[in-house]
């Protein structure tokens, strides 16, 4: 008797799941995406993560829709090099004034006209305490806006900065009268910018969807639809790729390169990054690596070049401190530490090492952090250094160095869109920043004004003496500059990936179907 | 009989304040979520700012009678990645994951209960031994590897199917199966031995004598029973296709609570992952309790064996 009873037991239960099954397929989204549509020009791009937002203050990634949607008063080029884009001209009025002149006759997708007003009222919007938005954090710097006449903008400093242009990259502007008439949370679902290409949708967790702006002021762009699609899992997104799913994805790891290689269908890139890759010391805390001959003598002791050669495919560009070649204040007079395992132990005595154990962190989310990290650690031993390599996951590395504990050597790497010579000294290796464990008041004081100075030539000056004393500091083991692969379906014709990682399809378009 | 419903649903309650402290705890000990928020650059005055507007420097008793306070109210706080309701954002994902979960109960039954009656009723021949082990393959095998192998074969390589996304009912296929698969192996293993411990009983001693064939008295008398025993143990593994759907739901790319949970956990976003925890309990909890619930309905036995 009991045992029918179950049975009843059982039968409420899955009418119960067929009923939670119908009602989820009920509110599953229409399959419209996968079906083949000749007549749109339809590109699609996988990334890692979802988007999380579409308010254009709170995104964090480089590789954000936000840049299809939006434009800034000046962005990076290709190369690196600022440039004007709702702004056409730019110059420096004094040390903590810059001055914009804006294009004209530009409008917002929903035909609001772009003007000084505009600006003003962007910049205001983000640095509003009350909104919280998660980029106000780096706009700190500026004091105020002045609409000086309808196509004019002068943007204060609080203290003199010469590298606010680049900077000003992620601030995109938004059309006043559009957010005053309905609110925050309104344009964040629906969001209006000056961009080539305009909002349709975002389904969370799985895709955001553009159209073509037909009136962008830079022309039209070749490509009617993107589609960006969030695929957490990296072969899962490497797979959609080879089926025909998506067009284009970025950030492969190395192993899966020479398999995508022979695949005739699809072209892979590899390209410097901005990101620099290096080994910072604990100099606060740990005895041993405080000292600087022992930071030197690892300097001599790592064969980078061998590293780069055998670990990385040769896919990474040496480098002599932690500057990248087109930093503005980039001097190529300091050269690399030799590999020099004489000179090394030399400087291991020197520096008075006694066999003190220590560790170094290769943090999760780095690509190849482990095998770099485990390549140094070889050379390191061969020179008598005691050291082994510890795994950890990224965001409970960051706390740890943010408190102040991080372990004597660390694998990291900076990066971001705008990364600079400012940027990274500061960050990286300015006392007591977030992500820094070094600490040096002289330096920071040559950084300082070597930001602030108004004359290119003085400001180059003062880079150099920095990095000729950073360099001499060895605050790190300096290694390379990152490099990432880009894949994608050769119909993509025109895409070329950009050292900042950021997605842009300026100059792209379809290869029209055989 | 209202006393023991009530005792349950008591306990129940229990359970779940007991998995929220926990959680709670856990999440609260992991680190500070503004770290992860803020660009790096962001000075220590803005960070103080941010854990301000969080409520994350107010004492961690005060914090989680807040957030449980909240939760009866039906509002745990905002989540810090995505700027809304934390709830909001757990229960919109839902859906997909009951989606995915149903899916993979069906597919685990489809494959698992005939499989499981062949196995009985071929049992020690050839047949048997195949799909045992398969049977065992499956419970051993790593599920990110074979949703991973499903995809390269089914979806790179023949093109029969989409590799990854939630929309059309194609694209639920590869992740349900790869749900079902451990269910459907246990199912497999449970029905063939329900099954055949029918064949040790007196009566069949008669049933042989009648000139029934083996096969045939296999069907008829013990398939019951072992439907039985099989959906008893559904309960726990609805349970755990629920929670569990975490590593498919990344290789499949689909947008439910599994995939949530993972992205939160590594932005530190405390209030989701609470929301998701809790989501997770409540749906354990729900089921044992109509179970319970039910049988003690169905079987006063039950019921009066606790109050004794």
């Amino acid at each position: 008797m009991r045992k029918s009873k179950k049975s009843k037991v059982g039968m409420m239960i899955s009418i119960l799941l067929v009923v939670a099954f119908i009602a989820g397929c009920a509110g599953s989204t229409e399959a419209d995406q996968n079906s083949s549509d000749k007549t749109i020009n339809r590109v699609t791009y996988a990334l890692a993560s979802d988007i999380g937002t579409t308010e254009p203050y709170n995104g964090l990634d480089a590789d954000s829709y936000l840049f299809q949607v939006f434009s800034p008063l000046t962005r990076p080029d290709k190369d690196g090099n600022v440039v004007g884009d709702l702004a056409e001209t730019f110059s420096a009025v004094d040390s903590v004034t810059w001055e914009f002149k804006l294009r004209q006759n530009v409008k917002f997708h929903n035909g609001e006209a772009f003007n000084a007003d505009a600006v003003k009222f962007s910049i205001d919007r983000l640095l509003n305490p009350e909104y919280n938005f998660g980029f106000a954090a780096d706009y700190e710097l500026i004091k105020e806006v002045k609409a000086i006449d309808e196509f004019t903008v002068h943007i204060v400093t609080k203290e003199p900065f010469n590298l606010l242009p680049l900077r000003l990259l992620y601030l995109s502007i938004v059309p006043p009268k559009y957010i005053e008439e309905h609110g925050n949370e309104y344009f964040a679902e629906h969001p209006v910018g000056t961009g080539p290409f305009e909002f349709k949708e975002y389904v969370k967790d799985d895709h955001v969807t553009l159209t073509a702006y037909q009136d962008y002021y830079n022309g039209a762009p070749a490509i009617d639809e993107l589609i960006f699609k969030p695929i957490p899992e990296e072969a899962s997104r490497i797979a959609a790729l080879e089926a025909g799913e998506v067009d284009l994805i970025q950030g492969v790891s190395s192993s899966q390169i020479e398999r995508l290689e022979k695949n005739e269908k699809l072209e892979v890139v590899s390209f410097p990054t901005t990101r620099s890759i290096y080994i910072g010391f604990d100099t606060v805390n740990n005895p041993v690596t405080k000292n600087k001959a022992f930071r030197q003598a690892l300097n001599y002791a790592v064969d980078v070049d061998s590293i780069i050669e055998n670990v990385l495919d040769g896919k990474a560009n040496r480098l002599a401190t932690v500057f990248l070649s087109h930093f503005k204040g980039y001097t190529d007079e300091v050269t690399p530490y030799p590999h020099d395992t004489a000179k090394a132990k030399e400087l291991l005595k020197e520096a008075g090492y006694n066999n003190e154990p220590l560790t170094v962190v290769a943090p999760t989310g780095i690509n190849n952090s482990k095998e770099v990290a485990e390549a140094v650690a070889n050379q390191l031993r061969e020179v008598g250094v005691s050291v082994t390599v510890v795994q950890k996951e990224y965001g409970l590395f960051r706390e740890e160095i943010a408190a102040g504990q991080p372990d004597p050597l660390f694998l990291f790497g900076f990066g971001g869109a705008f990364n600079s010579a400012e940027q990274i000294s500061r960050v990286g290796f300015g006392s007591g920043q977030r992500i820094s464990a070094y600490a040096n008041p002289e330096l920071d004081e040559l950084r300082v004004k070597a930001a602030a100075a108004v004359e290119d030539a003085e400001a180059d000056a003062l880079w150099k003496e920095f990095q000729i004393k950073f360099h001499e500091e060895a605050p790190a083991i300096f290694l390379y500059q990152q490099y990432s692969t880009a894949v994608y379906n050769k119909k993509l014709v025109g895409w070329q990936p950009r050292k900042d990682e950021m997605i842009l399809f300026d100059g792209a378009s379809l290869a029209t179907a055989e | 009989m209202l006393t023991y419903i009530l005792h349950r649903f008591y306990q129940s309650l229990l359970v779940i304040v007991g998995v929220t402290l926990v959680t709670f705890l856990i999440l609260h000990f992991l680190g500070d979520p503004v770290q992860l928020l803020l660009p790096p650059g962001a000075s220590a005055e803005m960070m103080d700012r941010h854990r301000e507007q969080l409520g994350l420097n107010d004492p961690l008793p005060l914090q989680y009678l807040r957030m449980l306070s909240g939760l009866v109210a039906g509002d745990i706080g905002d989540s810090y990645y995505y700027k809304e309701s934390a709830l909001a954002v757990v229960l919109e994902r839902f859906p997909a994951t009951l989606e995915l979960t149903a899916a993979g109960l069906v597919m685990a039954l489809v494959l698992g209960i005939p499989a499981g009656i062949v196995s009985a009723m071929f049992h020690n021949k050839k047949t048997d031994y195949g799909i045992r082990i398969l049977a065992l393959l499956g419970q051993c095998v790593p599920i990110f590897w074979v949703g991973i192998l499903l995809i390269i074969l089914f979806a790179v390589t023949l093109h029969w199917l989409p590799t990854s996304g939630r929309g059309s009912w194609q694209q639920v296929i590869l992740p349900a199966f790869a749900l079902g698969l451990y269910p459907a192996a246990a199912i497999i293993r449970l029905l063939r031995s329900s099954m055949l411990e029918v064949l040790n009983k007196p009566y069949i001693l008669v049933a042989r004598a009648k000139g029934l064939s083996k096969r045939s008295i296999i069907l008829k008398h013990s398939l019951k029973n072992a439907l039985s025993s099989v959906v008893t143990v559904l309960g726990l593994h609805i349970a755990d296709m629920l929670g569990g759907a975490i590593v498919i739901e990344t290789v499949f790319a689909w947008p439910g609570i599994g995939r949530l949970a993972i992205q939160s956990i590594n932005n530190r976003d405390f209030t989701v992952v609470v929301g998701v925890v809790i989501l997770v309990a409540i749906c354990y909890v729900v089921i044992n309790l109509l179970v319970d619930i039910v049988y003690a309905i169905l079987n006063p036995r039950i019921k009066l064996q606790k109050e004794g």
